[in-house]
């Protein structure tokens, strides 16, 4: 398990772009953004369906499998 | 080759065979919310005579055999269903880990209460809840768990706000 990156294939589900799209997202120098930790990209997870979530999680697998083929993702 | 993760079908098949599992790892902790990738499935199992036995039907369908590095195909059967604590399988759609108990051996019976149940597409799949993933990887403390130990614990801090 490691820290997800966002997946290519999930365009329609993509987080906000900035902080000024989701009043969820606490500013920077909270200390989430402090510890290195990215609070939008958890508030962006919290948002989705459980279903949603796991094609997230299927999207990842599906890019590492395709750099590990030697493909683009 | 090793075959493509492909968490939907793993999940249905165990389903359909009526597999009583608990979805644990780190499709349960996407699943709970937290941003962490895996590229394995998890799932501990009850350990009844009946439960062994549909999930040998399910592993057969999946055509589930050991990771084995010496290449030797050895397949599940009964008895290694009984006497075996873990299982780490590779399948027709991935990587599958079939357990007896995580953490500080906490089994199904013991996690039961500790559970969400998520509709996925037609399925309703019992999913371990973030605080005893947490808890279990803190008790396993391997180097890949506290890797994501600070991200689980945020997701969770961050659950528990009312605008999440």
């Amino acid at each position: 398990m490691a820290v997800m990156p966002l997946p290519s294939d999930t365009r329609d589900m993509d987080p906000p772009a900035s902080q000024e799209e989701s009043e969820a997202v606490p500013a920077q120098g909270s200390p989430g953004v402090a510890e290195g930790e990215d609070d939008g990209l958890i508030f962006w997870m919290l948002s989705l369906t459980p279903l949603q979530r796991l094609e997230i999680a299927q999207g990842f697998a599906d890019s590492v499998m395709a750099l590990r083929n030697g493909r683009r993702a | 080759m090793a075959a493509a993760p492909r968490f939907a079908e793993i999940l249905e098949v165990l389903s359909r065979h009526r597999v009583e599992f608990i979805l644990v790892g780190g499709v349960a902790a996407i699943l709970e919310g937290a941003p962490v990738s895996t590229l394995d499935l998890d799932v501990v199992v009850q350990p009844t005579p009946e439960d062994r036995e549909r999930l040998l039907e399910a592993l057969e369908e999946l055509h589930a055999r050991y990771l084995d590095p010496a290449g030797r195909h050895v397949v599940p059967d009964a008895g290694k269903l009984e006497t075996l604590r873990i299982h780490r399988l590779v399948t027709d759609f991935g990587p599958l880990d079939v357990l007896d108990s995580i953490g500080d051996g906490l089994t199904y019976k013991d996690l039961t209460e500790e559970t969400s149940s998520y509709e996925l597409g037609g399925m309703t799949v019992r999913v371990l809840n973030l605080a005893t993933i947490i808890r279990s990887k803190e008790a396993a403390n391997r180097d890949k768990d506290r890797a994501v130990l600070p991200i689980l614990r945020r997701t969770l801090r961050l659950k528990a706000t009312p605008s999440a």
